[in-house]
């Protein structure tokens, strides 16, 4: 059945096929027929049965979509903590910047000079450790005072013991017995 | 809309998986059909599947009550489908299974050996390739006002809405592509 119809056709057999009630002509009747039985049978062979995979697959991918929410807001509470921790740590380094740089971790405090040992105890800000470190620089300090005060005086006191004796040995009276 | 769709979208619109889940076992089997028979291929359709369901936790809420779910879903799956049609031709190394002239042999049936656009042992008797092939001969917009009416449940109204064209000429296509695919497809599957 190969009848030519005008559009204005089409529309009226569309509109009826559609549920309305409309008047069709014999042709168009006929055309009507036509279009639904065809469809009938192109229905029967159009489904496809899918694998279950398939529907698992993408319901694994909308539950992945949905829980993905809730993983960006905990990055992103992440991504601001760690933006607070940047900043609060640039305030921080902007504070002390003007600090003379610490001294290095390994600095021998026994070997260390007075500026060293001085930069180091400006650069500490714990009270600990400004402590420790002003501990240390007292004793260093007495030590050395005391290794440099006994060097010199020791010298001299000795020359002067060794003169007295070597003097008292060249010089000395013949020893009599004591007359009782 | 019938309150237990109701209830499913709403359920899915708060983000509720079970609420997908609903939907995916309500409208997933015509939705893989429609973008099986409109691909040719299963994982298109399957891709094309989970790309739609991810877009419906994107966009269910934008989705007005007052309209047909089935309409709104399927103008989604249509457009998705008119997109992936225009990638692979764009695609220099993919032939095109769609030409534009309706009686221009396919370029799939040109190369030897070529694999054919339904998988062999996937299908099983389920799917005739006589069909897919026949379906793949016609005019994109008529291939899909043809599966609208079947996967969708469109009426011609509705299709027309969609297409932006007169109900007529939508009727007239409809026709014309029911009578090539039955010149394709051989008398046998014929009643007239």
């Amino acid at each position: 059945m190969n009848m030519i119809l005008r559009e204005e056709q089409y529309e009226r057999i569309a509109r009826w096929l559609d549920g309305e009630t409309v008047d069709l002509s014999a042709d168009e009747q006929a055309a009507a027929r036509e279009i639904r039985e065809r469809e009938s049978l192109l229905s029967e062979r159009l489904d496809v049965h899918a694998a279950p995979e398939v529907f698992a697959s993408v319901e694994r991918r909308v539950a992945a979509k949905l829980a993905r929410p809730r993983v960006r807001w905990v990055w992103a509470g992440a991504a601001v903590a760690a933006a607070a921790a940047i900043v609060l740590a640039s305030l921080w380094f902007l504070r002390t910047e003007d600090v003379p740089p610490m001294p290095a971790p390994g600095l021998d405090l026994t070997q260390a000079t007075h500026q060293e040992l001085f930069a180091a105890l400006q650069a500490s800000t714990d009270a600990g450790e400004l402590d420790l470190v002003d501990r240390d620089l007292s004793e260093l300090e007495a030590d050395v005072l005391v290794i440099q005060a006994a060097t010199a005086e020791d010298l001299r006191l000795k020359a002067l013991e060794r003169e007295i004796e070597e003097f008292w040995l060249d010089h000395s009276p013949a020893l009599k017995p004591i007359e009782g | 809309m019938d309150d237990r769709l109701r209830a499913t979208i709403g359920q899915a619109r708060k983000g509720d998986a079970e609420g997908f889940r609903a939907l995916l076992k309500a409208y997933g089997p015509r939705l893989y059909g429609y973008f099986f028979r409109a691909t040719g291929r299963h994982h298109d359709a399957e891709d094309l599947l989970g790309e739609l369901m991810l877009r419906l936790v994107r966009r269910l809420k934008s989705y007005d009550e007052r309209g047909r779910f089935d309409q709104w879903l399927f103008r989604i799956a249509a457009n998705m489908v008119r997109d992936r049609i225009r990638r692979r031709r764009a695609a220099p190394n993919v032939l095109s299974f769609t030409p534009d002239d309706e009686d221009a042999p396919q370029p799939a049936e040109q190369v030897p050996g070529r694999e054919p656009a339904v998988e062999a042992g996937v299908l099983a008797e389920e799917v005739s390739a006589d069909l897919q092939q026949a379906l793949e001969r016609l005019e994109p917009t008529t291939r899909q006002m043809v599966l609208l009416r079947h996967f969708g449940q469109m009426s011609f109204k509705e299709i027309a809405g969609m297409f932006g064209c007169p109900l007529g000429t939508v009727l007239a296509r409809v026709h014309r592509g029911l009578r090539k695919l039955r010149e394709l497809m051989g008398d046998e599957h014929d009643p007239a």
